[in-house]
This record gives C-alpha cells, sequence and structure tokens, in this order.
C-alpha cells in the first residue's frame, strides 16, 4: 500500500513538472507576449506604449533566460503561487481553488445523481436480460448519449424557469440552482453507468457466490443486495472516477449557459481573453486533480474489492 | 455484384438497431453530400422581410432570425461538424490502432511508459484540449482536428493494445507460427480479422461524443467561424429567438441528436456482431 | 419398509426436467431419502446429476425447469411452492454444498458474515449472535483459528478450507437434508479423505440424510447406505451399497465398477465403456443405454432395448433395475 501511494506520488510529481514545462511554453507557442497582453487588457491597443512594455518585461523577469525562467516559475508553483490573472489581476491559485470547489459540487451533485438512477436501472437491466425492459434501457441510454447538452440546457431553462418558472435560470447561489445544471450533467454519466452496471451484474447474476447464497434462503432480490451489489459496483466506481475527473472542467458548455463561477467557465474566459497565467494555472490543477482522483478510485477499490492487494504492477 | 450480395446478406443478418441506424446514417449522409442539389435556398442569403417566418411556400423549416432559409442552413451546417468528426476519428483509429497494437507486441518499458501516458491522457476532456489549443494557436478546422485526436487516439490504443495481447496468447496462433507461417500471414489472416470487429464498433460508438464536443465548441463561438455555420453555431445563434422560434432550437439539436444517435446505433450493433462473433469463436475452439 | 408417518426427507416423484420445453435432459427420476440415510447419486459428468441436484431446491438456472413430476422436502412441497416458502426452506431445512467451493464464497464479504448467513435468515440472530455461532461452526469443522478466519475473505483460504466454509454455513441452521454436489472433486485426495471424514462426522452427530452426488465409486462404497446409478438423465439401479457393488444388475453399473476398479488396481488394460454418454439434445428410443450396451440382447435390432424403455425390475430387497435383461 505505501509503495503503490509512493509511486503514484512520483508519478503525480513527474507528470506534474512535464505538464508545467508544456504550460510554461505556452506563451512561447503561442507567440503572446505576456507583457504586451497584460497591458493590453488594462488599456486599449492605441494607447500601447513600447516602454511600458520594456519595463513590464523587466519587472516580470521575462529578459532573462528561458530555462532560468522556468525553474524559477516551477519553484513558485510548487509552493502553490501560480501568478496573477492578466484580466483581473487576482491571484491564479485563489481563483482556481474556488472554481475548483464550484465545479466539483456541480460534478458530483451530476454524478451521484446517476449514479443513484443507474445502479438499480442497470441491475434491473441485468436481471431482464435480451428481455424488452433491457432493450429499452439501452436504447434510452444511448439517446442519453446523443443529446447535445447546450441543446437540452436552453430547452430545460425555457421550460422549467421561463415557461413555468419554477426555477432559476442561471446563476450559483443554492439549491435551487444546482437542480437544472445537474439534470442537464448527468445524463451522459447516467448512460454509461446504466451500462456498465448491466455488463457487471449480468456477469454477478451468473456467478456461483449467488446460487450458493441462495440455497442459505436468500431470494434473489436479497441475494443481489447482500452479495451482488458490492461486486457488481466495482467497475462502475472506476468509471465514476474517470467522470469526476472529466467533469472538473470539462462541464465548460453548461457551466457557461448556467453562468456558474467553476472550472470550466474560468478556462472558457480565459481562452477568450488570452489569459495566459490562469490557462497555466487550470491546465496543471486539471491535470493535478485527474491523478490524485484515479489513484484514490484505486486505493477505494481495493478496500471493496479484497482480492484485489492495491500495487502499482498488477492491474 | 457477388461481393454486394454478401454485404447485404451480412447486413440483414445484424441486429434491428444496426439496420435502423445504417438507414437513418445513411439518409443523412446522402442529404449532407447533395446539400446544394436539394436545398432550395442559398443558406446564406438573408432576406430580412422574411424573418422568423414559420414554415411554408418554398422555405421548408421556415427561416432563421436574419431571414435564411433554415433547410439549407440545417444541410450545410452539418457538414462541418459531421466531417471534423468522422476526420478525427479516422485519425485516432489510425493512430490509436498502431501505437497499441506495437506496444502489446513490443512490451517492456516503451509499453509501460505509452500506457502511462494514456491513464493521464484518457479522462481529460477532449474539450478542455481544444480550448486550450484555441487559446495558442487559433480557433479553425484544423486546431479541432488537432484537439480532438490528441486524446480521441487512447481508447484504441488500449483496445488495440488488448487484442494484440489477447490475440498473441491464442493457441493458433502459436500454432500457426509453429506451421512455419510467416509474421504477415498470420497478421492478414488473424490479427486482422479478429481486430476489425471490435474496434470499428469503437469507433462507431465514439462518433456522436466527438459531434455534439464539435457542436459545442462551435456553440461557444470558438469552433467554426463565420461565415460558415453549424448545428451547434445555429443552436447559439437561436437561443434569443427560441420562444418566438421554437423551431430555430429544435431543429439543430434533433439534426445532431439523430446524426449522433444513429450512429451509436451503428455502433452498438456491431458491438453485437463482434460479441457473438466471438463467442461463437471461442465455442468451436 | 417405511412405517406410515414416517415421512422421507426428500421424496422425488417423476421429475422431469428440460430446457425450455422441448429437450428433455432428465426424465422420469425417483428419489426417497429416509432420516439419516445417505444416498449416493452416481453419474458420469453429462447424466444430468447436478441438474437433479439443483431441481431438488428449485434453483434451476433458466432456461432449465422442471416440466413433470414433485419434490418433497420433509413432508413440504418444492416444486411450484411460493417463492417465500422455497426461501423458508432453503439453507434452513435443507442446506448444499458444491463442487468448486472458493466460487461459491462471496470474494467480497467476509467469511464469518456468509457462514451466520443462515442463522441470520431463519433464526432471527442478531449480527453478533450469527457471528459468534459461525466462529463455533466453523471451529467444530476444524478450521484452526476460527475467529481470525471468520474474518478473512474468499480468496485466503484453500480449497479444502472453503469448502469446510460452506459446509459450516451449509448446516449453521440444523437442516434435516444435505445435498452434496460433487464435494471433494476439485479438493486434492488428501484433503479428500478430510471433508469425507468431517460429512462422517456431521451426520453422526445431527440427525442429518445426506444426498451425495458424484461420479467417483470408491467415496460411494466409504459414504453411501444406498446408490442410485444415473445415465443420461435417467436412473438405471438403484440398490443398498453392498448389493449394488458386489452384485451390479445393470450393464452400464457394471462398466462403471470395471471401470474404477481398473483405476484403483492401476494396472492392464484401461477398460472403458464403448463410445459416450449421448448429448442431452437427441433422444434416445427405447433403453438410453442400448447404443453402448455390452449386452448380447441390444445387438439385437427386434429387441426390446431398442424400441421401449425398461421398466423397474426389483431383483432383490430395495434393488431396483430398469433393464430388459434383468430377471426378478
Amino acid at each position: 500500500m505505501e509503495r503503490f501511494l509512493l509511486k503514484r506520488a512520483i508519478v503525480l510529481v513527474v507528470t506534474l513538472t512535464l505538464v508545467s514545462f508544456l504550460a510554461f511554453l505556452v506563451p512561447w507557442i503561442g507567440d503572446t507576449d505576456p507583457a504586451r497582453a497584460i497591458i493590453r487588457s488594462r488599456v486599449a491597443d492605441l494607447a500601447m506604449d513600447s516602454a511600458a512594455v520594456e519595463a513590464l518585461r523587466i519587472k516580470l523577469g521575462l529578459d532573462q533566460p528561458l530555462l532560468h525562467q522556468f525553474f524559477t516559475w516551477l519553484g513558485r508553483v510548487f509552493q502553490g503561487d501560480l501568478g496573477l490573472s492578466f484580466t483581473s489581476r487576482l491571484p491564479v491559485a485563489d481563483q482556481i481553488l474556488r472554481a475548483i470547489g464550484v465545479s466539483a459540487t456541480l460534478a458530483l451533485s451530476a454524478l451521484f445523481l446517476a449514479l443513484a438512477i443507474a445502479l438499480p436501472v442497470g441491475t434491473l437491466a441485468a436481471v431482464h436480460q435480451g428481455r424488452r425492459f433491457d432493450g429499452i434501457v439501452t436504447f434510452i441510454a444511448q439517446g442519453f448519449v446523443s443529446i447535445p447538452e447546450y441543446w437540452l440546457a436552453p430547452v430545460l431553462v425555457l421550460l422549467f424557469a421561463v415557461e413555468l418558472g419554477w426555477l432559476p435560470s442561471a446563476g450559483w447561489s443554492g439549491f435551487e440552482t444546482l437542480i437544472l445544471p445537474a439534470a442537464v450533467l448527468c445524463l451522459r454519466p447516467l448512460a454509461y453507468f446504466s451500462q456498465v452496471m448491466r455488463a457487471s451484474m449480468i456477469d454477478v447474476l451468473h456467478a456461483n457466490y449467488i446460487l450458493a447464497a441462495r440455497s442459505r434462503g436468500l431470494g434473489l432480490a436479497g441475494a443481489l443486495v447482500r452479495h451482488g451489489l458490492r461486486n457488481g459496483i466495482q467497475p462502475v466506481l472506476t468509471v465514476f472516477a474517470l467522470w469526476l475527473a472529466g467533469l472538473l472542467g470539462g462541464s465548460v458548455v453548461v457551466e457557461v449557459i448556467f453562468a456558474i463561477p467553476g472550472m470550466g467557465r474560468l478556462i472558457y474566459s480565459a481562452v477568450i481573453n488570452n489569459d495566459m497565467p490562469m490557462l497555466q494555472g487550470s491546465i496543471i490543477c486539471i491535470v493535478g486533480l485527474a491523478i490524485v482522483i484515479n489513484t484514490t478510485a484505486d486505493v477505494l477499490y481495493g478496500v471493496l474489492n479484497p482480492t484485489v492487494t492495491v500495487s502499482g504492477d498488477a492491474r | 455484384m457477388t461481393f454486394l450480395t454478401r454485404i447485404v446478406r451480412w447486413t440483414m443478418r445484424q441486429h434491428w438497431t444496426f439496420i435502423a441506424g445504417l438507414l437513418c446514417g445513411t439518409t443523412v449522409a446522402l442529404l449532407l453530400i447533395a446539400a446544394p442539389v436539394i436545398s432550395l435556398h442559398d443558406p446564406v442569403a438573408q432576406n430580412l422581410s422574411m424573418r422568423l417566418q414559420g414554415p411554408g411556400g418554398d422555405h421548408w423549416l421556415g427561416n432563421d432570425q436574419l431571414g435564411r432559409d433554415l433547410w439549407a442552413r440545417l444541410l450545410y451546417g452539418g457538414r462541418f461538424s459531421v466531417v471534423v468528426a468522422a476526420l478525427t476519428l479516422v485519425l485516432s483509429v489510425t493512430i490509436g490502432t498502431v501505437i497499441g497494437a506495437w506496444c502489446g507486441r513490443v512490451g517492456g518499458a516503451i509499453d509501460e511508459f505509452v500506457m502511462r501516458v494514456v491513464d493521464v491522457l484518457i479522462s481529460f476532456p477532449e474539450i478542455i484540449v481544444a480550448l486550450f489549443l484555441i487559446a495558442i494557436i487559433g480557433p479553425g478546422f484544423g486546431t479541432l482536428v488537432l484537439a480532438l485526436t490528441l486524446v480521441g487516439w487512447t481508447p484504441f490504443a488500449r483496445l488495440a493494445r488488448g487484442i494484440a495481447l489477447d490475440i498473441s496468447s491464442r493457441d493458433y496462433i502459436a500454432a500457426a507460427e509453429v506451421l512455419g507461417c510467416t509474421r504477415t500471414f498470420i497478421l492478414l489472416r488473424h490479427v486482422i480479422p479478429n481486430a476489425l470487429r471490435p474496434i470499428s464498433a469503437m469507433t462507431f460508438l465514439r462518433f456522436g461524443h466527438k459531434l455534439i464536443t464539435v457542436g459545442a465548441l462551435s456553440y461557444l463561438g470558438l469552433g467554426v467561424q463565420p461565415p460558415d455555420s453549424d448545428w451547434g453555431a445555429m443552436l447559439a445563434d437561436a437561443r434569443q429567438f427560441a420562444v418566438r422560434q421554437p423551431l430555430l432550437v429544435f431543429a439543430p439539436g434533433i439534426a445532431i441528436m439523430v446524426t449522433a444517435l444513429s450512429v451509436t446505433l451503428m455502433g452498438q450493433g456491431l458491438e453485437i456482431d463482434a460479441d457473438r462473433s466471438r463467442r461463437l469463436r471461442a465455442g468451436q475452439s | 419398509m417405511i412405517s406410515p408417518g414416517d415421512t422421507p426427507c426428500l421424496k422425488v416423484e417423476n421429475l422431469d426436467i428440460s430446457i425450455g420445453d422441448a429437450v428433455a435432459v432428465a426424465r422420469g427420476i425417483n428419489l426417497e431419502i429416509r432420516r439419516g440415510e445417505t444416498v449416493a447419486l452416481v453419474g458420469e459428468s453429462g447424466s444430468g446429476k447436478t441438474v437433479t441436484a439443483l431441481s431438488l431446491i428449485d434453483l434451476l438456472p433458466p432456461p432449465l425447469k422442471v416440466t413433470r413430476g414433485s419434490v418433497s422436502i420433509c413432508g413440504q412441497k418444492i416444486t411450484r411452492a411460493a417463492p417465500d416458502a422455497l426461501n423458508r426452506i432453503r439453507g434452513n431445512r435443507v442446506g448444499m454444498i458444491f463442487q468448486q467451493p472458493s466460487s461459491m464464497l462471496d470474494p467480497s464479504c467476509r467469511v464469518g458474515r456468509q457462514v451466520g448467513e443462515a442463522l441470520r435468515l431463519h433464526r432471527r440472530a442478531s449480527r453478533g449472535e450469527a457471528f459468534e455461532r459461525a466462529v463455533e461452526l466453523l471451529r467444530e469443522v476444524g478450521i484452526p483459528e476460527a475467529d481470525r478466519r471468520a474474518r478473512s475473505f474468499a480468496h485466503q483460504l484453500s480449497g479444502g478450507m472453503a469448502q469446510r466454509v460452506m459446509i459450516a454455513a451449509a448446516l449453521s441452521s440444523d437442516p434435516d437434508l444435505l445435498i452434496a454436489d460433487e464435494p471433494t472433486t476439485a479438493l486434492d485426495v488428501t484433503v479428500q479423505a478430510q471433508i469425507l471424514g468431517l460429512l462422517e462426522k456431521e451426520k453422526k452427530q445431527r440427525t442429518l440424510s445426506i444426498l451425495l452426488i458424484t461420479h467417483d465409486l470408491s467415496i460411494v462404497s466409504a459414504m453411501a447406505d444406498r446408490v442410485v446409478v444415473m445415465y443420461a438423465g435417467g436412473i438405471v439401479e438403484e440398490g443398498p451399497v453392498a448389493t449394488i457393488m458386489r452384485a451390479p444388475q445393470h450393464p452400464y453399473t457394471k462398466a462403471l465398477i470395471d471401470c474404477s476398479l481398473m483405476r484403483t488396481a492401476g494396472g492392464g488394460d484401461l477398460e472403458s465403456i464403448p463410445g459416450t454418454i449421448p448429448p442431452p439434445t437427441r433422444s434416445i428410443p427405447g433403453c438410453r443405454f442400448h447404443p453402448r450396451c455390452p449386452h448380447a440382447l441390444a445387438r439385437r435390432q427386434e429387441s426390446a432395448c431398442a424400441r421401449e424403455e425398461p421398466a423397474a425390475t426389483r431383483t432383490a430387497a430395495g434393488h431396483l433395475v430398469h433393464c430388459w435383461a434383468a430377471e426378478p
């Protein structure tokens, strides 16, 4: 276990250093002069004063050699200092931290909602394998995957906010504003979870230990609840972790449509405003989080499934 | 002729979802290809007197907020997303399969390294990669294809590696090697036929997601650039007119859904077929 | 033999099992086990033993199902019983152990909980009581450090240990009948003897009836009181173990015993039964064994063997043979 965590920690540090280097190079590849960009974000293009640009360049250390700049920057990154946003002039790290909290709330709400529906539905589909219920569930799942959220979100807003007036149309101020975005966001994971659950429960249903449990007097439902779920849920957990990592920045469209101040919208506005420190900071954070989440999932997997001894080699 | 009948016979044997998807998908593809012939109007010709008109006359689906013919815009608008999605998939499949099969064959440190890269990339949302690339090199057709391929190859690599490992451990490959068959022969005769079905199934199953992601970027104004348009951009434009002319929102949305769903159904049909043929082969051996 | 009022522990009458509605896997099974008796159900693999065993507690995996006949355990009807009634019988009046003990244990559930499960269900035991009793039971079936083992998982046990755990689980609520489906087939020879010894011991301690399903005749003579021989889904011969082993009447039983003697003797040409057991999908007219039967009668085309199924002939007390050549 300790060895496993140590190995993963090394992977984390190495990956983050690599990603940091790539992120650091971004402005150079993109041929965006940070000093110029900062000035432009404050004053109109016409008033761009080359002396001011030069002064800022020296102040930011941009006249130093590239590698030197990188290590200075990397040192600061590992201390949690990701610099200041070009546009807001606030520390990037603070903004990202706040945004990740928001995105995590949204993502977890959507994913747990999806899980709550997918587990029973997937199990029932497995029990009715090959019959009508199973076919309908699979078809609906494929339908859900094919619905673009930038279509569903406006339609739901139109229905529930504009026409019926039940829910707010956008914003981030408590439970009510969470419902619509979570509902939109949960459809796709719901489809995946239910299909994964179905497949794994089909295996479980044919497992010998279910037969043995039934021979002890448990009904089919009882045997599935006591002995099936715990074994059947394990593959779903892996997929859950992948989705969580993906949604922590990937719910761009939903966050933009519902004006939710999460990671997705932060990155989107950073792209629109060419806010380089913000982009660099968020890419590092997202990659780091993805690794941490997947490691957590692997550890949890080991807890749920005692036959898996958590180690870096076997998987 | 015999080849054609063989294809038809094979198709008829498939699950009904495959046939439904095939019919629907082919219809969409034909409509998009034949757009210039079918549409009576120029998709960019504005006619402000016709703003937000409902269906009627030779404007089959009515007109949008600038009085442009919705049917024409729908036909032309599909071309961009579908081409980006399809091209991305072709690239992803090629790159992923080659890398994956190679890793499975070579093994060792290279394999380990590539698979760790895959682990990191596979959970990375495509839309974020696309946003970063757009920030660096600006929006456009090439950026989208590059961004979606950059992460898109990973699942194919994983699948191809798995198949390569699985196949090379099979007894009949060992038997073929003992019998003195050449590597190329084994590859052509055994490996490719076995890998073809699952990989093509995955290709079709991934299409819908790509299509929707391209649309999402266009919706955000970072995909297709004016004067060109696609379904995502049309949805973004139509949003504020949704109450006055709901068709403007429904038509592109349904177009995306039908296209994505039909290709997904084909993918599922292929998956069922792959499953069945695998089980048949397992039963025989 | 059976005095009225003494209900048999297990009574199977004219049982037919089919795949769907068409193919018969087992036909006309009659079986009776009295209190405290051990009956061995013997046959080659593919003869329908396991399917018969599962049908006794109504756990046939679909599309297999009972199409005719009835099963009752301790006077309670199993066939076409309500699911609740069945759940009250399974694990309570009848316990079952299986061929691959390791795969029969839930991999992510502690062993002790599974052993105590029947007590929780049928004796309304609390979680703590069930666990305590489970530890006692594990000790009883000869598991060292039972209180520690009760907290371990299936993959940490050897096959023999797992089978002991299964036995403890099956016996936890003191059933009247134990169905043991090839309990030692997957185990090492030395472990086999231990498990059989354990079954013997438990049988003596409780008044337990055992239905022992096996293909191994050497186990049969050591364990069973009576033997029932199955071939291709039907019973061909049954009787007291001594009679059958000494003087088998059915050609199939004879061949089976010869094969097993050859094997234990370890020398000479291995005498095998010509041909193979027919798949259940093929229905055979007449006696199901006649295509492989060495008996001269079966060779003649016009003989009854090829036309009609032989009814049971009583050759001695409690000894029934389904063969046209048998003489009463």
